[in-house]
């Protein structure tokens, strides 16, 4: 007897989100950085907007998602690169969850995606900093860095953020999309979006 | 509910949470620069050794010119202000006088051609060691 699994629209939605941040972070690969470990982290934006639109959980999948099988594609799975990758999205992932719910928790500090992307890119940097020291570089000299990594990943995490926030505007506001957001949105922060168009 | 601060030139909404999480970011960004770029680990005693043999300490602290003799010659180092230099030196590539001041503990510049070298002996090293 052979059973089905029927995949719900959401888990549609997850692996089209999934497949977008893959696809910006292969494309980002490509590009030469400044500084080791240092990186735009474009492919941030779609983990946000899938925090923003649909809630942690979702933004877990995408993420976690983004780092496997971006390591597959491009050839560094099991390196040391995917497991400070690996780091830095469970970090990011760990303090959005925080975050989420203090926003929640405290409607007067209400957090908008510019905080989420600044909290998830500050933190995404530390962890993976940690993850650097603790296996692959114990020596004290590396915390010399850690100033010029964190003022990167503030400035890039303002710029995430920024492109996160119009993405997700756009998106509410289309009225094709309007319906599949329906259920599952953290809903103070979708109605406080759509109040934007009237 | 949530509060409006204001209309961003791109026409995003600024939200409160968003100003408190980015003036902590700057608050931990600052401390961080503060603890880890500005060392406080100056030395006090320099070190002088000649041909590998200890040959004198010196005192940081008081500012002088020492003319230390070696095997092509004699290097003269002069402190002020707690810090140290090469100031001439008979060798032909002027390493050591290119090495500048120096002032935090462990910092080290030798003249070899002329088996000088000077290191700087403070509470809290910077290097425990260094090869070459």
């Amino acid at each position: 007897m052979s059973q089905v699994i029927q995949s719900t629209k959401e888990d549609h939605l997850i692996a089209w989100l999934a497949a977008l941040a893959i696809t910006i972070h292969i494309a980002e690969s490509a590009f030469p950085s400044p500084l080791p470990g240092v990186k735009p982290g474009l492919a941030n934006v779609v983990t946000l907007v899938t925090l923003l639109l649909m809630g942690w959980r979702a933004a877990i999948w995408v993420s976690l998602l983004r780092v496997l099988v971006g390591s597959l594609i491009i050839g560094t799975f099991l390196t040391p690169t995917f497991f400070l990758s690996f780091a830095g999205a469970s970090s990011s992932l760990l303090a959005l969850g925080i975050t989420v719910g203090f926003s929640t928790k405290i409607p007067a500090f209400a957090v908008g995606p510019l905080g989420y992307s600044i909290i998830a890119a500050m933190a995404h940097m530390l962890g993976q900093f940690y993850a650097a020291y603790w296996l692959f570089i114990p020596h004290t000299a590396l915390f010399q860095l850690l100033p010029l990594l964190m003022t990167a990943a503030l400035i890039f995490g303002i710029v995430s953020g920024l492109i996160a926030s119009r993405v997700t505007k756009q998106l509410m506001d289309s009225p094709a999309l309007k319906p599949l957001f329906q259920q599952g949105t953290t809903a103070a922060m979708a109605s406080e979006l759509k109040e934007k168009t009237l | 509910m949530i509060n409006r601060l204001s209309e961003r030139y791109l026409g995003e909404k600024l939200f409160t949470g968003d100003l408190v999480i980015l003036l902590a970011a700057l608050i931990v960004l600052v401390m961080l620069y503060l603890q880890y770029w500005h060392s406080n680990a100056n030395g006090e005693q320099v070190v002088v050794m000649v041909s590998g043999k200890f040959w004198s300490n010196l005192d940081l602290y008081e500012d002088q010119v020492i003319e230390i003799p070696g095997k092509l010659g004699i290097s003269i180092v002069s402190i002020s202000n707690g810090k140290i230099r090469f100031r001439s030196s008979p060798c032909s590539t002027k390493q050591c006088i290119h090495q500048g001041w120096l002032h935090q503990g462990g910092e080290f510049a030798a003249c070899l051609p002329n088996e000088v070298s000077v290191q700087i002996v403070g509470p809290d090293p910077r290097f425990d060691s260094i090869n070459f």
